[in-house]
């Protein structure tokens, strides 16, 4: 059953989330829907999903308004299913529960569970999708990308036949590029079957999986066309389109300053040493068996490779974010100590930016302001104007979309969370910048202010270690890539070798 | 388009004026309330002979409410509190027993206070057990060794006039704990507010793993929170101790409840959403004299209790209505 909007507008106090949104996904189709953060996406989604009603137009399925009374139970009835980002899977129960609290426990003759029956039928899943695991295995056992088939295929079965619209709300974005392809292969299988489909993502590489692609911006259709034949990088042109005006019209008293000479000013660094500044040797943690690197000022080193297998693990163990089990890391002829907490790490000039944002980037419940700060409280105590010019500097420099340095961190949207906290580590004139995953979840123009940054520190000297899941990313900003496996480097790629074909052949 | 920047503009005037409203100063509203009616209802009621008492029996609620909101900064609870005032007491009434120096008796407690909170502090930060179960089993043990201190009996002999003088009104008719748990309360907010300790604490409170990756040195500080919470309840069992001239071993316990009452109601107010001294003592003056006019008005001693918890689950509902994070 296809699902048509028309003329879909929704308003909070004044402001148009969405102006008159048309919006077409086919049976068998996958429908890529993309914009930058705050562009309207989440909305139509919300309201795909009857959490919000629109204030005009109507929602149809084959043709049937459907709009009357619009709520989330009406959304499900009529077959709409969304699959988000963090599969709603709970750690400490088995996957045949985990299942069963959304498709429901079979019973025996006495209203008793049948957990024979429960633990076949999920099984039987599980070997459909081809994970290897047994359904009385502990859901935790599960990977990131197992988890988000399990999500899809709980999305699926509990609709039956009534199912009308599968929406993937981001679903692949905690995933690297590699393990995400065997969801959308079945995302793709299961619009074959004749589904519809919208997927929201900010993965370009993703489009080719889709038959349409719609960009929204600023609350209206920016771009809507079958998928063969649109480039990538008309994509990002038609995003940037109007984000580009509303930013600086709402940063208006700081359009004189550019963001390139605010960073060179703010990073100043002292080059004198001639030193190589990183030299990592048979560093081991508990994914990394045994590594050994240098870097030098100005280097920007990507790291990718299958989770599991260290990219994860690096970051951490470098700025004493987890503690390593052996090896040494030195810092311009520094040996670092054996037992070293980020606060040693930040003394070194080693400034780490987590790719857990929710739980280890910010502090939701603080101010933007005091997250802009964290490290250096001490430093700005009995100095409020210096602060404050340190505060606003950052939020200038870096673009970042805030009612001001008051506004609750908490209320920022994904992107300009990041935006804050890599603003944050680069005010502090770091020597070296760990970024673990740092765009994971960041629209393609927050992406953009972030990497404009990372390349300024570059050209004042400071060597980033940068961790991705997106090859293609690396390859716009990376000197040289390293590719971890079980632990091991299993190739460096630099220069020319830094192209998709080569990522390509490394099976990434 | 024109229709469209008009209505942003009233919204715009809209949010000024629900600025200057009474947005998170509910309670000092309630409170003025209350006073002008208890003013119009009792005759006794705004004379200087009731708030002098008043003062004076609020010292030991104050200072505990204190105790108990430098844990919760941090995002931890301390369980021990009460049972911890009635250890610190007993034990200055048995060491009353051995010497006459006021300062040993008023410094043994102070400094079991702290010891009891710096194990509270290591069970929880180095132990990795969760507050509430560490200081909870603390507490039990503590109320253990009141019972073994003092024997199971009141004792009342020989606390020296020098202990009890905390209590007895002096400079503009106030006693002196009452003008120590002022210092303290300014102390403590500028603690809080103004310096960078305060600012790690609602850091670490905000998120413990943050505060640790932008190098807060998150082990010493949340242990210091625990050991300023205890030396905290050691200047409370110094109060109590003057006040009431023994240490009865079954004292304590039932002060914890509202200390965190007050630190909860206090969340409500001046930095909404946020553990903080002046909400908690704009609580404390609620609860207090809330209760006092009540009681002046002829209602019976148990409508305290419900008093207390009714005002506590009003003005959290009325938060969470406005959207406030309680």
């Amino acid at each position: 059953m296809s699902v048509a909007l028309r003329g879909i507008t929704k308003k909070f106090g004044s402001l148009f989330a969405l102006d008159g949104v048309d919006l077409d996904v086919d049976d068998g189709k996958i429908h890529a829907l993309l914009g930058a953060n705050g562009s309207g996406k989440s909305t139509l989604v919300r309201i795909l999903t009857g959490a919000y009603v629109p204030d005009s137009g109507i929602i149809t399925t084959n043709g049937r308004d459907i709009t009357h009374n619009w709520s989330p139970s009406l959304a499900d009835s009529a077959g709409v299913r969304v699959v988000y980002q963090e599969a709603p899977l709970l750690d400490q129960l088995s996957i045949s529960e985990s299942v069963a609290l959304f498709s429901g426990y079979p019973r025996g003759a006495l209203g008793n569970i049948n957990w024979r029956e429960l633990n076949k039928s999920t099984q039987r899943m599980l070997d459909e999708l081809g994970i290897q695991r047994l359904s009385r295995d502990s859901t935790s056992t599960l990977s990131g990308a197992e988890r988000a088939l399990v999500a899809l295929e709980i999305a699926v079965r509990t609709a039956s036949n009534e199912m009308s619209l599968l929406i993937l709300d981001e679903a692949t974005a905690s995933l690297p590029n590699t393990e995400a392809q065997p969801f959308l292969q079945r995302v793709r299988k299961i619009a074959d079957e004749g589904l519809a489909v919208l997927m929201v993502t900010h993965r370009l590489p993703e489009l080719v999986y889709t038959d349409h692609i719609t960009v929204i911006d600023s609350g209206q259709i920016a771009m809507s066309r079958p998928s063969s034949g649109v480039l990538r990088k008309e994509v990002l042109e038609v995003m940037r389109g109007r984000s580009d005006d509303e930013l600086s019209q709402r940063n208006s008293e700081i359009e004189n300053l550019k963001p390139q000479e605010t960073w060179q000013e703010i990073v100043s660094i002292k080059r004198s040493s001639t030193q190589i500044l990183l030299k990592v040797e048979n560093l081991q943690g508990t994914e990394i068996e045994s590594l050994s690197f240098e870097l030098d000022r100005g280097e920007i080193l990507g790291v990718i490779g299958p989770r599991g297998g260290g990219m994860d693990e690096l970051p951490q163990l470098l700025t004493g974010a987890k503690q390593r089990s052996a090896g040494s890391i030195s810092l311009l002829g520094q040996i670092l100590p054996k037992k070293m907490n980020p606060s040693v790490a930040l003394e070194f000039g080693i400034c780490y930016l987590p790719a857990d944002r929710l739980h280890e980037g910010g502090i939701a419940s603080l101010n933007v302001g005091e997250n802009a700060i964290l490290p250096d409280i001490f430093h700005f105590w009995h100095k409020k104007s210096e602060e404050i010019k340190a505060i606003d500097q950052i939020i200038k420099s870096m673009k970042v979309v805030t009612q001001g340095r008051k506004a609750l961190f908490g209320t920022l949207s994904g992107g300009n969370q990041q935006k804050v906290i890599l603003g944050r580590l680069l005010r502090l004139k770091p020597n070296l910048l760990v970024l673990a995953d740092p765009t994971y979840g960041v629209d393609p123009l927050a992406r953009q202010t972030m990497f404009e940054a990372i390349r300024t520190a570059k050209m004042a000297g400071v060597a980033v270690i940068l961790t991705s899941t997106e090859p293609e990313q690396l390859i716009d900003l990376c000197d040289r890539v390293l590719i971890l496996s079980d632990g091991y480097v299993k190739d460096i790629l630099q220069g020319s070798e830094l192209t998709d074909e080569f990522f390509i052949a490394e099976g990434l | 388009m024109t229709d469209s920047i008009q209505s942003h503009d009233a919204g715009m005037k809209n949010n000024g004026l629900r600025k200057v409203s009474i947005r998170g100063y509910e309670i000092v509203f309630i409170l003025i309330g209350l006073l002008v009616v208890f003013t119009l209802a009792s005759s006794q009621f705004m004379t200087s002979s009731n708030f002098i008492n008043l003062a004076l029996i609020s010292a030991v609620p104050a200072v505990m409410a204190l105790a108990v909101l430098s844990p919760l900064i941090i995002g931890e609870f301390d369980l021990s509190v009460g049972y911890s005032l009635g250890f610190c007491m007993m034990l200055e009434a048995v060491t009353a027993q051995h010497t006459k120096s006021a300062f040993l008796i008023i410094l043994v407690g102070l400094v079991a206070g702290l010891v009891i909170g710096i194990i509270n502090g290591c069970l929880t930060v180095f132990s990795k057990i969760s507050s509430f179960i560490a200081t909870l089993g603390v507490g039990i043990i503590l109320n253990g060794g009141t019972q073994g201190l003092s024997n199971g009996a009141v004792i009342y002999q020989n606390i020296p006039n020098a202990v009890t003088k905390l209590a007895i009104p002096s400079f503009l008719a106030l006693t002196p704990a009452t003008w120590i748990t002022i210092a303290l309360a300014l102390v403590l907010f500028y603690i809080y507010e103004h310096t960078p300790f305060g600012r790690y604490w609602y850091a670490i409170g905000g998120s413990q793993r943050v505060a640790f990756l932008a190098g807060i040195k998150t082990v010493r500080m949340r242990v210091i929170a625990f050991a300023l919470g205890g030396l905290l309840v050691g200047v409370a069992a110094n109060f109590s101790l003057a006040e009431s001239g023994s240490a009865n071993p079954s004292f304590g316990p039932d002060l914890m409840l509202p200390a965190y009452a007050m630190a909860f109601l206090g969340v409500t107010t001046f930095r909404p959403g946020k553990y903080n001294v002046f909400g908690t003592v704009a609580a404390l003056f609620l609860l207090t004299i809330g209760f006092n006019g009540l009681s002046l008005l002829g209602v019976p001693f148990w409508i305290q209790p419900i008093f207390n918890g009714g005002a506590l689950l009003i003005a959290v509902l009325v938060a969470k209505k406005e959207g406030r994070q309680v």
